[in-house]
């Protein structure tokens, strides 16, 4: 019965959200309204989790009368795997997706009670419509509550490669990023649906920006990192169309965060503001309609259905193109900002903007062009790597160089060569240690030393900022130690952010240019040699996990600095699918990986074995961990949230 | 019925707390816009104007101008939009909305739910009803058990003829392998176990099944089955004065009534015939053996293991259409597959149609 209430609650949740949606638009400007969807919105998140609740039970009492639960589990995957199964599927991604929604809704509802109630009225109603487009979508097309009579006595177990921890996080922490950003849009169609963005708007649009950007850096960056370690290539990012879809958002949110920022502090920058948040949240739903219609073939891709890629196609058609109809009609009657020079903060923010968006129209024609050439003329064309290291990082470099700059920059009119010169010692330093590290490496002619340059400027240019403000050198250490700790949280955000991406750049080249890769075919007992780290095979044994069976290989690693480890690489066979996978081994010295990967068993008992040796590899995750960290940081600090308390203001202000 | 009355306890809550939430009254409606949150935040910027200008973030000229801007921003917002509409008829609104809620809720349930199907976790259904469990769902649970704890004897005692009847007489070897080697070999077992062999080898008891059935012979000298492979394979194998020594002492275990001595006698005679150097039966003679028995099975029925001799013999004798009809036959006297494993194997074996 629990299965049906559940299913009860989320045809419930439905209703709630068509009527609300209903309501709110047709009545908005009355107080009662504001009121109902209020409650409405709490109702729904209520229910939907609710119904997600009753999907886990069943998942976890194996109660296979539940058709998605028979389709995705097995009577034997270890708990955790019960638990995320729910979500390792089309339908059940979907309640995940429109739980992310409804929740988000409901934080509206409950943080708002400062916002105008027309204000609070539009931003839910829309909030509304999108939950009951998304919850009718899963209803109708794609029901995880379907029923078998009588029950099958055993699943067919979870696709194995997802039966994975990345999968209890990844796809939770990407959801949180990409719908967060629904309440970004929901805000934007209010202010163009009610003519009039004001102080309020702004201060509304910040937070929610931050928290959605941050969780898309980390549920990227995660994703990247499960690709690293699962699927067994050693690659961390394939430009392949389904991680677009994701980069995409995160592109145009980047600019939207930006562009918030300037907004909430100097009412500047409104239309862009509203434009990115249409351009964000619709390559959300772009990136929705991509995986789940099956136009594309991917671990993601839990199944192909024409059906329900036209319905999602219907609905990004209707809620994109009627944003950016609302968004032609009315954005011209919208006041835009404060007046400012075009060399200033905003100026160069604007600038941002546009790279920004370059470089995401550089990957969406990538990642459309095959597919739209596909449908249309069907031929199949493959835009690989090459294309996007090239165009997008023919976009991204001038971006990074003047990246530096924009913190420097006063507002409404800034003095670039007084910017130069502060930045003078960032730009030497950074020069100083490209030179240093190829001159110990040994540097071959190619385009990295250029790269690590930019990273260490990034970074560089990042620590200037805090050392410019605080005044080092400029006044004495106790002074200026005092002023940098004494400086506005939002001021060390930014700096760290900046130094996040440094350091990603920074890793990025480095595991680039000089990754060691080995192939080779090793008999137990024989050892070989990668960058000094010397690998010798132990030999093979056969394991039997809960719901697989294992050639487990042991190999012990002897690094320079001494210090033996001892590795497990698997090669899995999962028994109720048959399905293979492989198990990297993945040894981390310092910021650098080795990563150990077996290959097929020759006849005679010999194993093939893949080694790759990634310096500093660990600094791209570890650059967006910074990045997601800076961005809650920024968030924690209270002074422009009305009506909390502010401790850090007054000596802040005072400066 | 529970079900049925909790969802409308759910939905009358929910919607109760629609109605109320949007009906209800409130105090201070439309707060002075002086102290608003809008003007809290405009006064906000304007320290943030000031301490910028003091870091020298924005020139004295561009502070006075995003100060002017501040200002008329507050003018604007102080002629703002005005009081939100307290119209009448809210309740009739919000009242409406709720119970359009909770129509469009049970109207789509209705068309979409199954109230009437309990829940069937796994727990529960250990111990279900044999009819709703197929053979291969009950394998495919005990293998995934004996995954786990391999050294579960009882698990490999109940697999082993449940691949018997399904034909997997590899995987039924093996099982009864395991069955030995955690129990103990003893007459049955080996029987078993040669059995499985045997028809994993296409029938062919030679080498390892016959080793097996001596042992078990030597094991019990009262075994029966056993000793029953032993006569056949050495009447087979034309070994006559072993077979027929071997046919009487079986005999001579037997009460009378078991349905093998017909077949023990049969053979005592066939081995005695070979000694006396004459041929077996000819091939017209079995066949009136094999009318004679098919007669029998269509007037009177008989048990699924002559069935499927009847079966098997037409089909060696290369009367295909005959082997054909005796199939469907036997089909109609035993309805469950369950019942006539061996003889839907030899039938797919030999390309024969199980029709309706």
């Amino acid at each position: 019965m629990t299965i049906e209430l559940g299913h009860f609650a989320l045809v419930l949740a439905f209703a709630i959200a068509a009527i609300s949606a209903v309501v709110g638009l047709a009545f908005w400007r009355r107080e009662a309204v504001a009121g109902y969807l209020q409650q409405a919105a709490v109702l729904q998140f209520v229910l939907v989790a609710a119904a997600f609740v009753a999907l886990i039970q069943a998942f976890v009492t194996s109660d296979f009368s539940l058709k998605l639960a028979f389709e995705h589990a097995h009577s034997t995957q270890p708990l955790i795997y019960k638990i995320t199964a729910v979500w390792g599927n089309h339908e059940g991604s979907m309640v995940l997706w429109v739980l992310i929604l409804v929740i988000m809704g409901a934080a509206v509802a409950a943080f708002g009670r400062n916002l105008p109630k027309d204000l609070m009225a539009l931003v839910l109603a829309m909030q509304s419509l999108l939950a009951a487009a998304f919850i009718g979508f899963t209803i109708f097309t794609s029901n995880p509550f379907l029923r078998l009579s009588p029950a099958p006595f055993e699943g067919k177990d979870l696709n194995p490669i997802l039966q994975d921890i990345g999968l209890a996080i990844h796809p939770p922490l990407l959801y949180l990023g990409y719908v967060g950003f629904s309440v970004c849009f929901s805000f934007a169609m209010a202010a163009l649906i009610s003519g009039r963005i004001d102080a309020a708007w702004a201060r509304w649009v910040r937070p929610w920006t931050l928290v959605s950007w941050c969780f898309l850096t980390l549920g990227i960056a995660m994703g990247s990192y499960w690709a690293y370690y699962e699927l067994g290539w050693g690659g961390w990012w394939f430009w392949d169309p389904v991680e677009n879809a994701s980069f995409m958002p995160w592109l145009a949110g980047t600019a939207l965060l930006h562009s918030a920022l300037v907004m909430e502090k100097r009412n500047a920058l409104k239309i862009w503001t509203i434009f990115l948040a249409i351009i964000t949240f619709s390559l959300s739903l772009l990136g929705t309609f991509m995986v789940r219609s099956g136009i594309l073939t991917s671990v993601h891709t839990f199944a192909a259905d024409p059906t329900r890629g036209m319905v999602i196609l219907a609905l990004l058609a209707a809620f994109i193109g009627g944003a950016f109809s609302l968004f032609a009609f009315r954005a011209s009657s919208l006041r835009a900002g404060g007046l400012f020079a075009p060399i200033s903060r905003e100026g160069a923010l604007i600038l941002n903007n546009l790279f920004l968006m370059a470089a995401l129209a550089a990957v969406l024609v990538g990642t459309l062009y095959p597919l739209l050439l596909d449908a249309l003329i069907g031929e199949t064309i493959s835009v690989g790597a090459p294309f996007f290291n090239l165009t997008f990082g023919a976009i991204m470099a001038p971006l990074l160089i003047i990246l530096p700059f924009g913190p420097f920059l006063a507002w409404k009119r800034g003095d670039l060569i007084a910017v130069t010169q502060r930045l003078a010692g960032a730009a030497g330093l950074a020069l100083f240690a490209a030179v240093l590290c190829f001159a110990l490496t040994g540097a071959s002619v190619s385009l990295a030393p250029l790269g690590l340059l930019l990273g260490f400027w990034v970074s560089f240019g990042a620590l200037a900022e805090l050392v410019d403000r605080a005044r080092f050198f400029r006044t004495d250490v106790v002074t200026s130690l005092k002023r940098l700790f004494g400086l506005p949280r939002t001021a060390w955000a930014t700096a760290l952010a900046h130094l996040g991406l440094g350091l990603s750049v920074i890793g990025i080249v480095a595991a680039s240019a000089w990754q060691n890769e080995l192939i080779t075919i090793m008999t137990p007992g024989q050892g070989v040699v990668i960058s000094d780290h010397q690998v010798t095979f132990e030999g093979m044994q056969h394991v039997e996990g809960p719901n697989f069976v294992s050639d487990t290989g042991t190999f012990s690693i002897r690094a320079p600095g001494g210090g033996v480890r001892t590795a497990l690489a698997e090669r899995r066979i999962y028994v109720a699918s048959g399905q293979p996978t492989t198990e990297a081994a993945i040894e981390t010295y310092g910021f650098s990986q080795l990563y150990l990967q077996l290959g097929e068993p020759t006849p005679d008992g010999k194993t093939v074995v893949r080694l790759w040796y990634k310096p500093y590899v660990t600094l791209i995750w570890l650059g967006c961990l910074i990045m997601a960290g800076a961005g809650f940081l920024s968030l924690s600090y209270r002074r422009l949230r009305v009506g909390a308390p502010q401790p850090a203001a007054a000596r802040a202000a005072a400066e | 019925m529970v079900f049925w009355s909790l969802a409308i306890v759910v939905t009358v809550v929910a919607c109760a707390a629609l109605y109320y939430a949007g009906a209800r009254r409130r105090v201070n409606a439309s707060p002075a816009v002086v102290d608003s949150p809008e003007v809290q935040h405009l006064r906000l910027q304007l320290k943030e104007i000031e301490s910028d200008a003091a870091l020298g973030r924005l020139g004295p000229a561009e502070a006075e101008a995003a100060k002017g801007e501040l200002a008329r921003e507050l003018l604007r917002l102080k002629a703002g939009p005005g009081a939100v509409a307290q119209g009448n008829g809210k309740r009739g609104i919000v009242a409406g909305a709720a119970i359009a809620t909770a129509l469009l809720a049970f109207g789509i349930y209705g068309a979409l739910g199954r109230p009437d199907l309990p829940a069937q976790p796994l727990a529960t259904r250990t111990d279900a009803a044999p009819s709703t469990l197929t053979l291969d769902d009950a394998i495919a649970r005990i293998e995934a058990q004996l995954k786990q704890t391999p050294d579960d004897l009882r698990g490999w005692t109940v697999v082993a003829p449940a691949y018997m009847q399904l034909g997997r007489f590899a995987d039924a070897a093996t099982a009864l392998r395991k069955v030995i080697e955690l129990a103990g070999p003893n007459a049955d077992r080996e029987t078993d176990l040669g059995e499985a062999v045997m028809m994993a080898n296409g029938g062919d008891a030679k080498g390892e099944p016959m080793e097996l059935f001596r042992s078990a012979a030597a094991r019990d000298p009262a075994h029966i089955r056993s000793r029953y492979y032993i006569a056949g394979e050495a009447t087979r194998e034309g070994d006559f004065a072993t077979a027929k020594a071997e046919w009487e002492n079986l005999l001579k275990l037997s009460k009378g009534d078991e349905s093998w001595v017909a077949n023990a006698e049969a053979g005592l005679a066939a081995a005695e015939t070979g000694l006396n150097g004459g041929a077996l039966p000819d091939e017209s003679a079995i066949a009136g053996m094999v009318d004679g028995l098919s007669a029998r099975l269509m007037a009177d029925g008989g048990t699924i293991a002559e069935w499927t001799r009847l079966v098997r013999s037409r089909l060696v004798l290369g009367q295909n259409d005959l082997a054909q009809q005796a199939y469907d036959l036997a089909r109609k006297a035993y309805p469950d597959a369950g019942d006539r494993a061996e003889l839907d194997v030899l039938a797919a074996d030999n390309g024969l149609v199980a029709n309706k």
